[in-house]
């Protein structure tokens, strides 16, 4: 498609009142998506809320403020800087024991919402925590490592990618969606791309990976 | 869904001692909830049109506004006036639409050009600032170029109901409709501070 019709379907996706599929726009595009996102507020109603999305995201950050106030009181927290700051992993953190938080160091980077980086320990051990076999068969294999929760994804060029299966909302883990070959989170239905990419919520963070090797025909994890 | 906070256990299954080393996470109502959730429902509505005006469709605005205010919570539930407390999620939803708009339209794809960004920095817009905005730029368009662009965003018409509606074939609308809006945005960014 041409770069013209790439916009003007962007526009027409306003104007459904739909999300316009992503390009990569020039500054003269942008500013012609911007007018035409202004223009669309102005169509009487258009930007008003939906009652039930104001309900919805109310009940999100009520039990949101119930997992900060949690924290905030827990005997050992790390403190409540810290928590706002990692409150899914926090949450991962106190069930699975320890090591998490070592093992996906990145959830813990902070505003930097938009990459996705291999996490690289400084200290640990190589597990093995499936057959080869077992990952090629399947879209994705979950598995457990001491306190790490992971899934594996095997590659079209043969290798495999290990991924964390700890949602970057709020905690929660992740089932593989074989049919829908994606991960869907259990809590508020965020959903990952098999590449650890947000599918469903798109401001939420990618899945940080976790190294991994093929070593004969077991795949290994290193665990922190 | 109901009208109050679940149990943890059971919208976060994981949060189960599973180990005699991990403590307990208690998970309690936060005393002061009525108190931010009074806050929210005042600025939801305005913090939702200030995004749609800079989204101009509903999954991307509700997207950008819960994360808005997810990110602006601790904040919500802190003292602050009401002119603190929208200064601050406006601040926010401006920081989480340039991530969006990025991500989306690629890295050329600001939604607020600098000169803008340091007026609403100064005073806050109302959110009735976008419509009136739009009916400026309108405004100053020649008479086709308006027309076509008041059809198909402010009635809503098809491009097929616009054409009919203009005597005009399938293939002129788009034509216009497209140079109308490349002339629109080109007078919206030329536009002075108001």
């Amino acid at each position: 498609m041409s770069r013209q019709g790439r916009l003007a379907g962007a526009v027409e996706a306003m104007l459904r009142d739909r999300r316009p599929r992503s390009l990569s726009a020039d500054a003269d595009e942008a500013a012609q998506l911007r007018t035409a996102a202004l223009l669309r507020s102005a169509h009487p109603g258009a930007d008003l809320p939906s009652t039930e999305f104001v309900d919805r995201l109310g009940q999100q950050l009520r039990r949101q403020a119930a997992l900060d106030e949690a924290e905030a009181r827990a005997p050992s927290g790390s403190g409540r800087r810290a928590f706002l700051r990692g409150v899914g992993i926090a949450a991962a953190a106190v069930a699975a024991g320890v090591g998490v938080d070592r093992a996906v160091t990145t959830l813990r980077s902070g505003p930097d919402l938009g990459q996705s980086a291999t996490n690289v320990p400084d200290a640990g051990d190589w597990a093995a925590v499936a057959s080869l076999a077992a990952v090629r068969a399947t879209p994705a294999l979950r598995f457990r490592a001491g306190s790490v929760e992971g899934v594996l994804v095997a590659r079209a060029d043969g290798g495999v990618d290990a991924l964390s299966a700890v949602c970057t909302h709020l905690g929660c883990l992740l089932k593989v969606d074989a049919p829908g070959r994606r991960l869907a989170c259990p809590c508020h239905a965020a959903t990952f791309a098999l590449d650890g990419t947000p599918a469903s919520r798109e401001y939420l963070r990618p899945l940080p990976r976790l190294q991994s090797r093929v070593n004969g025909d077991q795949v290994e994890v290193y665990i922190a | 869904m109901r009208g109050v906070a679940p149990h943890p256990r059971e919208s976060h299954p994981h949060v189960q001692p599973e180990s005699d080393q991990a403590p307990l996470l208690r998970v309690v109502p936060a005393p002061d909830s009525a108190a931010w959730e009074a806050v929210y429902r005042e600025h939801v509505v305005p913090v939702y049109r200030y995004v749609f005006a800079r989204t101009g469709n509903r999954p991307d605005a509700e997207d950008v506004t819960a994360q808005v205010f997810l990110r602006a919570l601790p904040r919500l539930r802190l003292a602050a006036s009401t002119g603190e407390i929208r200064g601050y999620l406006l601040t926010t939803a401006r920081s989480v639409l340039a991530e969006h708009w990025g991500r989306h339209y690629g890295a050329a794809a600001d939604p607020l050009d600098d000169e803008r960004l340091t007026r609403d920095d100064r005073d806050p817009p109302a959110p009735e600032a976008g419509a009136e905005r739009a009916h400026t730029v309108l405004g100053r368009l020649p008479e086709r170029y308006r027309r076509v662009l008041e059809l198909r965003f402010l009635s809503g018409m098809s491009l097929r109901e616009t054409a009919a509606e203009m005597g005009l074939t399938l293939g002129n609308v788009k034509v216009l409709q497209f140079r109308a809006l490349r002339k629109a945005a080109e007078l919206d960014a030329a536009e002075p501070a108001s």
